[in-house]
């Protein structure tokens, strides 16, 4: 192993990845068992230095996922290559890749500097480099001086360092992190948030990590893979994940949406016109001509609000059924005149008292270019 | 209502009974031997209790110091097989499908369900010249021997001339093999549950840092089993460093506990003080051994805690 290769501290710019992925997956499929499969045929492509999130509700496989790239699950079908060379049959303590536990698994019986230092000892690193390293992982954890420490002398925060530094000191060409803020506190969780990225800026090395919480998904992430029974609906960036889902579980899983169904009535010249019951016509731009029933979809936070009749393209009239004050923004829960319910999340950014009260009647509207047709 | 906690009949009324129990069943005639042991055979049954210390000073001729020292050595050996031969056990009982688990904790402590007379004697019906061990090596024996007549070298009398039957019983290595096969359990189950309880992530930690599964077992799991390793080692040394079946139905005239002489004090010599200065003797070793490790299993959580 040579020093400094991809070393802790020597940051690389992820704009200067390679061409070739540092981690392909090909058509992976992983069963236990009979029934359906946890992991269902999945393909992606992770480039050198991304942080890339493996996102999905409980049991969607992202975790299975995981566990195939650190070797403790052997997929059933496909292949993965990790810096170009296929991984299949080799064991965990082979690949050039290291795991921070759910549960960080730091060892109680060893110190933290024990622990950090245990996977270059059984690799036969030398006494006086293996300080080095270590002391240079601590210090990149912001742990300098809790060496001689215990596990159970640590905090929750301060635990999950320990399991950073240990799987860093390796220099894995991947780090993978299972959960990596789930065990702690809300307030540590914000903050760690910011640090695991910055942590991967200083180390300049690839970061997959999996989570079932799509904020942390979509501050932490350079690109997102959402996944739903095991496959993968959707990889971008969170920006278009958010503003272009492509199917109604991901426009329904990533933040908040109002979701109607409709049918396209007509199409052409770059233009849908949409019948969703309860609201009429919708004429909307958009470039595809599809047909049949479709997702039609809103962002609460696109939804405008105004006593008057509006000067847009389409408005509904509606009355505010219910309402909840957030500080920075209320969202409101309406009802239009035929019947159909919407969400709408307005700014507070007007300082003073707020004039919203239930079965207030409204005018809502929004730009037909917010609409969002979901075909899948 | 927490009244019942601190309420002082309702505590009496539960503390009396097995407190009653333990005292006239248990401590009650443990003092009164405890007794006997500094006592003197007076007669027949009388025993009078004089406060002498010649029972222990003759305890501490060579020829006991001898069956104590052999009782330690049989007691230790059998605690080391078990160990080597539990742990693996106790791995494949952790690692085995789920379904799979209860069965083989049953099977486990199925010898439990008959009795260790029978068990034994079981075990000479295998030992012994004429048993089962010897039936099938003499069957290979033959089948050895027809098979070198065939190929022609039937005269040169390969395998011998005639089945010479292994000795297996009435010696000390068929002392220590029953042993283990009595104590066996008593290494598993404890090791077992130790390992169950082992946080799986932890051995998955130690492969992803590059450990190999030998590593992974001597640097992970071995210190993290340690309290099951050593409550399995206590109740395994412990009951095999009193056996008295176990010696005395497959040892030889060699290969004598020190709780057959305790016994025979007791039943053939009739001498009560003897046999309990003896029987003293051991407890106070095996509590000897026990306050060690509660000393030492103390000093070691209060370092955690320091």
């Amino acid at each position: 192993m040579t020093r400094g290769r991809h070393g802790i501290g020597n940051g690389t710019d992820r704009g200067a990845a390679s061409a070739q992925p540092i981690i392909e997956i090909r058509g992976v499929t992983k069963r236990f068992g009979a029934g359906e499969p946890a992991v269902d045929s999945v393909d992606l492509e992770i480039p050198e230095g991304e942080l890339f999130a493996l996102l999905g509700p409980s049991g969607c496989g992202k975790t299975t996922l995981l566990r195939m790239l650190a070797g403790f699950e052997t997929p059933t079908a496909g292949a993965i290559r990790i810096d170009g060379s296929d991984v299949a049959g080799m064991p965990p303590n082979r690949r050039p890749v290291n795991m921070v536990f759910q549960s960080y698994a730091v060892f109680p019986h060893m110190s933290v500097s024990d622990n950090v230092a245990y996977g270059l000892r059984v690799t036969g690193v030398p006494a006086a480099e293996r300080r080095e390293r270590v002391r240079e992982a601590l210090g990149l954890v912001r742990l300098d001086g809790l060496g001689a420490r215990k596990p159970d002398q640590l905090s929750g925060g301060q635990r999950q360092r320990v399991a950073l530094a240990r799987a860093l000191v390796k220099r894995p060409r991947v780090l993978l992190l299972d959960e990596p803020l789930s065990a702690l506190d809300a307030k540590l969780r914000e903050a760690m948030r910011l640090e695991l990225v910055n942590l991967r800026i200083a180390v300049g090395i690839t970061f997959v990590f999996v989570t079932h919480d799509q904020d942390e998904a979509l501050s932490m992430a350079d690109r997102i893979a959402v996944m739903e029974r095991g496959r993968v609906r959707q990889v971008a960036e969170p920006a278009t994940l958010y503003e272009y889902p492509n199917c109604r579980f991901v426009a329904d899983f990533i933040g908040k949406v109002n979701l109607f169904e409709g049918t396209v009535r007509a199409a052409g010249s770059g233009e849908l016109t949409l019948e969703v019951p309860g609201l009429g016509a919708l004429r909307i731009p958009h470039a595809e001509p599809v047909r049949g029933a479709v997702g039609v979809a809103v962002r609460p936070e696109k939804v405008r609000l105004s006593h008057t009749r509006p000067d847009a393209q389409f408005s509904f009239e509606a009355t505010v059924e219910d309402f909840a004050y957030y500080g920075s923004e209320t969202h409101l829960f309406l009802v239009t005149d035929k019947g159909l319910r919407l969400a709408a999340t307005v700014p507070n950014s007007d300082r003073g008292p707020i004039r919203i009260e239930r079965g207030a009647p409204r005018f809502v509207s929004w730009r037909p270019g917010d609409t969002l047709v979901l075909t899948e | 209502m927490e009244g019942w906690r601190t309420n002082r009949r309702v505590f009496w009324t539960f503390f009396t009974p097995p407190t009653a129990w333990l005292v006239l069943f248990f401590l009650a005639p443990l003092a009164l031997v405890w007794g006997f042991s500094f006592g003197e055979k007076r007669g027949l049954v009388e025993i009078a209790i004089n406060g002498t210390l010649e029972n222990y000073v003759r305890a501490l001729d060579p020829l006991y110091l001898r069956i104590f020292a052999k009782s330690f050595w049989f007691a230790a050996l059998t605690t080391l097989i078990c160990l080597a031969v539990g742990f693996p056990v106790a791995i494949a009982i952790t690692f085995a499908p789920s379904r799979w688990k209860p069965i083989l904790l049953l099977l486990t402590i199925l010898p439990f369900w008959t009795n260790l007379l029978i068990r034994t004697y079981a075990l000479i019906a295998v030992l012994r010249t004429r048993g089962y061990v010897n039936f099938t090596a003499e069957w290979v024996w033959e089948k050895t021997n027809a098979a070198l007549g065939w190929v022609g070298l039937g005269d040169l009398q390969l395998v011998g001339e005639r089945f010479e039957p292994f000795q297996m019983l009435y010696n000390n290595t068929a002392v220590v093999f029953g042993l283990v096969y009595v104590h066996l359990p008593f290494m598993v189950l404890p090791l077992y549950a130790a390992l169950d309880r082992l946080d799986r992530s932890y051995l998955e930690a130690s492969l992803d840092l590059g450990a190999g599964q030998i590593r992974t077992f001597a640097s992970v799991v071995v210190p993290l089993a340690l309290p099951g390793i050593v409550s399995g080692v206590i109740i395994t040394f412990i009951p095999a460093l009193g056996s008295f079946l176990t010696p005395d139905l497959l040892g030889g005239t060699d290969s004598q506990m020190i709780a057959n002489v305790i016994e025979r004090q007791f039943k053939s010599a009739n001498d009560w003080p003897f046999g309990a200065a003896l029987s003293f003797i051991l407890m106070y070793v095996t509590f000897f051994a026990l306050a060690l490790r509660a000393v030492t299993s103390r000093g070691r959580s209060a370092m955690e805690a320091a």
